[in-house]
């Protein structure tokens, strides 16, 4: 008998008992559908981080304040501790760096200070910025200007803020907004093009000429310095030899200069730990709706005990007999699947459009669950099978 | 062509049954033969055993040349496929199947070519192909009985089993079937028949009477080739 004729005969016999196969690729459903859906929201996580961490740029190299976490991750506590760099670690990057552009070192000096305007008062982050630095926090100008070198060499108490907060502060372009005691004018309005950002308070940012903040806070100390490598091929290189240049000139490594790439493999090691761990929770719904396809299969094998014996003197063998059981609950199964993906894909549309999340489906999530769907008709049924396979055909001839 | 040699079957489960004693038969092509005696002499061990649904417990079955008691459940799923046609008491028809595909399954397992146009042979052969398309439940016993002999012949096997096919019959229905076994005998197929009916000594060639597992009788009442002997 070929495969063909198989599942022939399968799709038949469950067609003739429609509501006993739908009840039990329930349990396969619900199993599959959990698998998807939270595969989908965990890889829809990872790449929207990736795209924001890829943001920054292959050349990128981000300089922060405290030594180095031992895992080469930034060193979280450092976040609490006076900064360790300083508006003269800028320069002298720029003077003695000869693996990254020469004239493009960027730095953020944050600030502290309520922000207000007229009556209204705000939370936000103020950040002192050099140009082109809104572009590393994915923000796209939507009105006026950004911050130029000019307002950073004239040191102007100019300011860029988000659309949002303009409207909270009912803020526009020429009016004045006050950061603890002093007074910016508002250049430009932004909006934050990428909502989950590894600064996530990017659409609360609030940015100005970066020395304007190290005047504001009167110190030379600064947040974050950025560099970038002559060449992605050189970020490597790159990246020492600005360790190794500012450790010199610090006379101790008091600092963490990490490339982006450095940030992803951190992320994606830990999205795919979450991953595996909510696939693993769902596959215990599949092993709950696998037992269901054991059970039923094992009642379907007891009522056609008759058919086992009729085919089996027609010239059935017992591996026909096996194959054909075998094939009626993978096909029930791999229904199941894809109902269930079916199912998962609507809730990601759904997602996608009633939430920020934006759940991915990719085509191998599709084939994994397929072929979890497949494997778990050949395992739950197997049994049944061999049941099937091995029944006397004289006893199950007689059987009434 | 079929040969058993002190061949016994015993059964274990529950009361132990000795269903046959230590049997010698040697059935040859082109035979009729009627295996008659009451109620558990061992008629339908015999037939099963023969057919290669039942293997025997001691002595020795020879189809042919070969050892067949020695074979495996895949060897002696092949030769129950290519050398054997099962017709049964109860008809056996695949429920919720067409005759159609009923007769069809024998061939699928053999991997038979050109199978539609051997259907076509074996239920217009029989006198049912009008009712192809129809379910068992749809047919009368008769046309049953008729769709099941179909399929015991599409293979075109040497020896055509039957257990009883009759007893399920009304008189004239019967008649029918056990004229159409006379057909099958007369082109060529070996038949051997467990039955009640007294009707089929008017086409078996050869009787076998048994009695607690064993061969109480054995008479050839005609040659092979119609001769009344």
């Amino acid at each position: 008998m070929t495969a063909y004729e198989n599942f022939r005969t399968a799709i038949k016999s469950l067609w003739a008992n429609k509501l006993r196969s739908f009840l039990t690729l329930l349990g396969i459903v619900i199993g599959i559908y959990a698998v998807v859906t939270l595969l989908a929201a965990a890889q829809g996580v990872q790449k929207q981080i990736t795209s924001s961490i890829e943001d920054f740029g292959p050349r990128t190299i981000v300089i922060l304040p405290g030594e180095e976490a031992a895992s080469g991750a930034p060193n979280i506590t450092a976040n609490f501790a006076p900064s360790t760099i300083f508006q003269s670690d800028v320069a002298f990057l720029e003077n003695n760096a000869t693996l990254i552009e020469k004239d493009n070192v960027d730095y953020a000096t944050f600030i502290g200070g309520l922000i207000s305007k007229g009556g209204v008062k705000v939370a936000g982050l103020p950040v002192g910025v050099t140009p082109g630095l809104e572009d590393l926090f994915s923000a796209k100008i939507t009105r006026g200007r950004s911050i130029s070198q000019a307002d950073v060499d004239a040191k102007k108490m100019v300011i860029v803020i988000s659309e949002n907060s303009a409207e909270k502060l009912n803020a526009r372009i020429g009016d004045t907004i006050n950061i603890g005691t002093n007074a910016f004018e508002v250049v430009g309005l932004f909006q934050i093009e990428q909502e989950l950002n590894l600064t996530s308070t990017t659409g609360d940012m609030f940015l100005f000429p970066a020395p304007v903040g190290n005047d504001i806070n009167k110190s030379e100390q600064v947040s974050r310095i950025m560099v970038y490598a002559n060449s992605v091929e050189q970020v490597d290189q790159a990246q020492e030899e600005v360790k190794q240049l500012l450790a010199a000139k610090h006379g101790v490594s008091d600092f963490t200069a990490l490339k982006p790439t450095d940030l992803l493999e951190t992320v994606n090691a830990i999205t795919d730990v979450l991953a595996y761990m909510v696939v693993g929770i769902a596959s215990i719904s599949l092993l709950v709706g696998g037992i269901g396809i054991s059970n039923i299969m094992l009642v379907t094998v007891a009522e056609r005990t008759r058919e086992i014996g009729i085919r089996k003197a027609v010239g059935a063998t017992e591996g026909a007999i096996l194959f054909q059981f075998l094939i009626e609950s993978v096909v029930l199964t791999v229904t199941g699947a894809l109902i269930g993906i079916a199912l998962a894909t609507l809730t990601a549309l759904l997602a996608a459009k009633l939430s920020p999340l934006e759940p991915l489906i990719t085509t191998n999530t599709i084939v994994i669950a397929i072929g979890m769907g497949a494997v778990a008709g050949v395992i739950f049924g197997l049994f049944p099978a061999i049941r099937a396979a091995r029944k006397n055909p004289v006893a199950a001839l007689k059987y009434e | 062509m079929l040969k058993l040699k002190v061949v016994s079957r015993r059964f274990t489960d529950g009361e132990p049954v000795t269903a046959l004693d230590k049997i010698s038969l040697e059935i040859k092509q082109g035979e009729f033969v009627a295996i008659i005696g009451p109620s558990g002499c061992g008629k339908s061990t015999l037939l099963y055993l023969l057919g290669l649904l039942d293997t025997p417990d001691e002595g020795e079955y020879c189809v042919d040349e070969d050892r067949v008691d020695r074979f495996g459940a895949r060897r002696r799923a092949d030769l129950r496929n290519k050398k054997f046609g099962f017709v049964f008491q109860s008809f056996n028809l695949l429920p919720r199947t067409s005759a159609y595909d009923n007769v069809l399954l024998p061939l699928q397992y053999g991997r038979v070519s050109g199978a539609a146009k051997k259907v076509e042979q074996a239920l217009t052969r029989v006198g049912v192909w009008n009712k192809r398309r129809n379910w068992p439940n749809q047919m009368s016993g008769g046309q049953q009985q008729r769709v099941a002999i179909a399929r015991a012949l599409v293979n075109k096997p040497e020896v055509v089993l039957a257990d009883e096919p009759t007893g399920n019959l009304d008189t004239k229905t019967g008649h029918e079937i056990m004229a159409l076994f006379g057909e099958i005998h007369r082109s060529g197929t070996t038949v051997v028949m467990v039955t009640h009916n007294p009707e089929l000594l008017a086409v078996a060639t050869r009787v076998i009477t048994m009695r607690d597992g064993k061969i109480e009788k054995d008479e050839i009442i005609r040659r092979v080739g119609n001769d009344r002997l």
